[in-house]
């Protein structure tokens, strides 16, 4: 309409058809596959699977060396932490009847406790011992699906029956 | 106070539902009357909804532990600031506050576009209405926040210290102002494809809520990496969560929007592809918030926790369905009016930008997203990290920087090589010349070198624009260099705003370029007296003591840092042993300059009073705030209204 004042206008309308439109089809399909390289090969490169300590347990001999994440809870009492440099800990992670014996070097997160969920990252070793890189506990934000009665009984809070509302 | 913010909420369904309902029926039967009673359904419901909230804010600073969520998040002796914003440390609270941040948004829509946009307005409060009623479905359903526990504790579990810090008092707020503000957007968008009114005036309308909204989601986000940082004590600020790509993920779309919009305010185009982009933004906010409150990724078995994944994918669903119907049964009116006529032109780079941007964003959602995929396709959960979102994403925030630099300087329409060349010149050297000067100074990656490189291009381009446009207004006003830079900026808010964000972005990617690439990290155990060398510094170990302050036992160590033989600072890195929470937290202590920082974690010690640390040095990470307050002050700008209407201009918001 008014734009078409413009002699640039008339001139593009005149331009063999859709020689801009193509142009910058190539680009946009060049940068898509571009993007697409950059996604496959980092996911081929990066990618770690994700089990469950019974999961592991079951295929122990074909995972060795491959770079695992693996979940399950820390097994009361079996956190140790290394006297000489509180860097190295040792403690045991439980799911589906499984166990798992893990060795870190760094600093755990505060939330890694007794019982608390704990997903591990690193390989598992030729000894059986799962050599983590990474370690998780469960995140503060999504503590509340499991509140119930006995997490108050667990938390020392004392408790009184309710006599009314 | 319990019946009372649970009757609220109910009658808040209600009353949000006959406001969908009239405003439906009010424009389809052209009843003005019934579209006038239903925007003071949207105020009523609003008032409402504020009940439920000051009814839930009230048992907290109560201490009604007979409620679960308050013996959940509080506890008596919990700071009182730390009681009120408890409202959004837990699930429940976060969707109350989300529900009552939509209200008090849908009520400012309704009430400062009253007598305007008459064919608009019935679908807005319908949208708006609609999704409200999602929400406070959602908690008495699914997650209530006025649920009862079967007895009452004496006292509640507290809050999670961790979320006890002031950075993290105010990051779920804003990110929510951020997130819910996008409904408005969406709500006018689905109103002028409703209604068939496809001019730019529903743009108009929505111009302050895109901006104001945006500018709240990027303090979120800047906000939340500040948290991670002083709080989480691992040295970084992102970790490619899928919490933190939840928020990140809408704000890459948003960005795309506010730059492709003013292709179409300027040119008609791009009509269809902007539509997408808000309907594209709204979705991902309603997803981001699920994202943040479910837990579906990082757990392992997740959808089975609660009825609420159901109930999300099938709202999400139907806006999406809703949103897309709309713009196929309206393709034949959304057609461009102009087209795009060169390659080198603004209007292309924005393309490109809006390209780079939404890829961007579909790829992190495809990284984040991934463990659910493959679990569903062949039953086994993979994850990919921070590897793989750092290798995808350094190379398109790198051409994006790139973007950044030469959207500004490229004519509209069809740029000319002469004048490319003059507009491109000194910022095209500057880049150049510091990415020299990098390369000469430091040993490191070329990412490095085209990240420094870009940039100084883009602050030079930024420069070079007010400088141009500032002499130019200095000789035909008379006016002084500082005055004309005043003048210029308040002419062309949004213009001089966005160059103002472009600075604020490119001191974000100083930083995190320093940060990453030049961080160094060393771990000692040491007994008093004994020291550890990092860069220039020295640190000697001094003592360690422990007391107890309010109720939290502290473990506290003090450590002197040298430069040379001259002690230059102290840093006391302490744990605190919080009531009724078993481990201790990390107190981190960062001493901080625009160079780097000295990040120091107590990891442990003994009752020798041997202590291990973990120390950082952090290069200009500090770069990474100041940009997220320029960021700030560039939006602000932006957001400033135009004095000649400024009664209207007001009334916009």
């Amino acid at each position: 309409m008014l734009r078409s004042n413009y002699p640039e206008t008339r001139q593009a309308e005149r331009s063999p058809m859709g020689l801009q439109r193509r142009q910058f089809v190539i680009v946009a399909v060049l940068i898509s596959v571009a993007m697409a390289y950059l996604v496959f090969t980092g996911m081929r490169d990066t990618m770690v699977f994700y089990y469950t300590v019974s999961e592991v347990m079951m295929q122990q001999d074909d995972l060795a060396g491959t770079p695992l994440r693996v979940a399950g809870k820390v097994v009361p009492g079996t956190i140790e932490i290394s006297n000489l440099n509180h860097l190295d800990r040792t403690f045991i992670i439980h799911e589906g009847g499984a166990t798992l014996p893990v060795v870190y070097h760094g600093i755990a997160p505060d939330t890694l406790v007794d019982n608390a969920e704990a997903v591990v990252e690193g390989k598992l070793g030729a000894d059986g011992v799962f050599e983590a890189t990474h370690v998780l506990a469960k995140c503060p934000s999504k503590y509340e699906s499991e509140t119930d009665y006995r997490k108050y009984r667990e938390a020392g809070v004392e408790v009184r029956a309710q006599t009314s509302t | 106070m319990i019946a009372l913010g649970h009757i609220s909420l109910i009658a808040a369904l209600a009353v949000a539902g006959y406001a969908v309902l009239a405003s439906l029926i009010g424009v389809w039967r052209q009843q003005p009357a019934l579209v006038g009673s239903a925007r003071n359904a949207v105020y009523a419901t609003s008032a409402l909804v504020v009940t439920a909230t000051f009814s839930l804010l009230w048992l907290l600073a109560n201490d009604r532990f007979e409620v679960r969520f308050v013996a959940d998040n509080s506890r008596i002796d919990q700071p009182f600031v730390y009681k009120m914003s408890a409202l959004w440390s837990g699930m429940a609270g976060s969707l109350l506050l989300w529900t009552v941040v939509l209200c008090l948004y849908s009520s400012l829509a309704a009430w400062s576009n009253r007598g305007r946009h008459h064919a608009l307005m019935p679908y807005v409060y319908a949208v708006c209405m609609f999704t409200t009623m999602f929400f406070v479905a959602v908690q008495l359903f699914a997650a209530d926040p006025f649920e009862m526990l079967p007895f009452a504790p004496q006292d509640g579990l507290g809050m999670n210290p961790l979320l006890q810090n002031p950075a993290m008092a105010i990051h779920p707020p804003n990110l929510y102002l951020g997130f819910v503000g996008f409904t408005i957007p969406f709500a006018f968008a689905i109103a002028a494809l409703a209604s068939g009114r496809l001019d730019t005036s529903w743009l108009h309308a929505i111009r302050r809520w895109t901006i104001i909204s945006w500018f709240f989601l990027s303090i979120g986000v800047t906000l939340g990496a500040q948290w991670a940082y002083v709080e989480l004590g691992w040295g970084g600020y992102w970790g490619w969560d899928p919490v933190e790509n939840a928020s990140f993920m809408p704000w890459l779309l948003a960005t795309a929007y506010l730059h492709s919009v003013m292709i179409e305010e300027k040119k008609q185009m791009l009509r269809v592809w902007n539509m997408l982009l808000i309907i594209a933004t709204f979705t991902f906010c309603i997803f981001g918030t699920f994202l943040t409150r479910s837990g579906i990724v990082s757990s392992v078995h997740a959808f089975t926790v609660s009825n609420l994944g159901p109930m999300f994918a099938g709202f999400l669903a139907l806006m999406l369905a809703l949103g897309l119907g709309l713009v196929a049964w309206r393709l034949p009116q959304l057609k461009s009016a102009g087209q795009i006529e060169s390659l080198l032109s603004r209007e292309s780079s924005f393309l490109f930008n809006n390209l780079i941007l939404v890829v961007a964003c579909f790829a992190i959602l495809w990284g984040t997203m991934f463990p659910v995929l493959s679990e569903a396709i062949n039953g086994v959960k993979i994850t990919v990290g921070p590897p793989f979102f750092n290798r995808v994403t350094v190379p398109i925030f790198l051409a994006l920087l790139a973007l950044t630099g030469v959207g500004p300087l490229i004519a509209w329409r069809r740029a000319s090589w002469p004048s490319l060349r003059r507009a491109f010149r000194w910022p095209g050297l500057t880049g150049l010349a510091t990415g020299v000067l990098v390369a000469v100074m430091a040993t490191t990656s070329p990412f490095t070198l085209i990240s420094m490189g870009l940039s100084a291009f883009v602050v030079a381009t930024v420069i070079q624009e007010f400088w141009r446009g500032a002499r130019a207004r200095a000789e035909s006003h008379g006016e002084n260099l500082a005055q004309a830079v005043v003048g210029l900026t308040m002419r062309n808010k949004r213009r001089y705003g966005g160059y103002v964000i472009h600075v604020g972005i490119v001191f974000m990617a100083v930083g995190i370029t320093g940060s990453s690439v030049f961080q160094r990290e060393v771990e000692a155990t040491l007994r008093p007296g004994e020291t550890v060398d990092i860069g220039d510094y020295r640190l000697q170990y001094e003592e360690m003591h422990d007391f107890t302050t309010q109720g939290v036992g502290v473990v506290s160590t003090s450590v002197i840092a040298f430069r040379g033989d001259q002690p230059v600072f102290r840093l006391v890195p302490q744990r605190h042993f919080h009531p009724g929470q078993e481990n201790p937290t990390t107190e981190v202590a960062i001493w901080s300059s625009l160079q780097h920082d000295l990040y120091l974690v107590l990891a442990g010690w003994d009752p020798s009073q041997t202590a291990t640390f973990k120390v950082y040095l952090n290069p200009l990470v500090k770069w990474i705030w100041i940009g997220g307050a320029v960021l700030a002050l560039g939006t602000a700008i932006c957001m400033i209204p135009d004095r000649r209407r400024s009664v209207t201009g007001m009334a916009n918001y």
